[in-house]
């Protein structure tokens, strides 16, 4: 295991930095981007804190409203990312097919991306998670 | 399933109907909420393909910008406006 700081406790203290330091001696553009930079290291961060249960959570949705529910949650951060991804395009495709478009099958897809949405804001702007 | 069913309505709603009571009075003569609706779907899905663009050009390699980059987390933004927009 690596010492502390931990990557979380690093991309915290250049964030700190960015934003105490940089900010402020910045004018114009730079400013601007200083400050883009300093959020993007703040969602890097908040990242690294939920992603691997999200992940999870996004293939047991996904698993569930293809009815494979009896699909292994593959193991290992890499894999898993790679199984939603896949999963992401078979819904794609249905959802172009139409299955979509009206009855149960639709509800489900619905709660399905509410809830994706809401992980992904937790982590991208967590100011505009609906309360 | 709704994000917000039952809750009062969100920042983007109240925006909306500022906007067309604005319209309204200005025009005297109603405005066809169906078709407001149909232009606001239609500005955020342009808005997130944009972004996807934007975030497309920094992955591609052509733009090492941080600004382009931090475009393609806010496409779920547009999703979350969407979602909203489409709930019956």
């Amino acid at each position: 295991v690596q010492d502390r700081p931990t990557v979380r406790e690093l991309l915290d203290a250049v964030r700190a930095f960015l934003e105490a330091d940089v900010v402020p001696a910045l004018h114009g553009p730079a400013r601007f981007h200083a400050l883009v930079a300093a959020n993007v290291l703040a969602i890097a961060g908040r990242e690294l804190a939920t992603e691997e249960a999200d992940l999870a959570a996004e293939w047991r949705r996904l698993a569930s409203a293809a009815r494979t529910a009896s699909a292994e949650t593959p193991a290992g951060t890499e894999a898993l990312r790679a199984a939603v991804r896949a999963s992401n395009e078979a819904l794609a495709a249905r959802i172009r097919r139409g299955d979509a478009d009206a009855g149960p099958y639709r509800d489900a897809v619905r709660a399905h991306l509410c809830a994706t949405v809401v992980e992904k804001l937790r982590v991208a702007n967590p100011r505009l998670v609906p309360s | 399933v709704a994000l917000r069913r039952g809750r009062p309505p969100g920042r983007r709603a109240l925006r909306a109907r500022r906007v067309l009571r604005g319209v309204r009075a200005r025009r005297r003569h109603a405005v066809d909420p169906a078709a407001a609706r149909w232009w606001e779907i239609f500005g955020n899905l342009k808005w997130a393909i944009i972004c996807i663009m934007q975030a497309r050009t920094f992955l591609d390699g052509a733009v090492r910008s941080v600004e382009l980059a931090s475009l393609g987390r806010r496409v779920v933004e547009m999703e979350l406006e969407l979602l909203e927009l489409t709930e019956e």
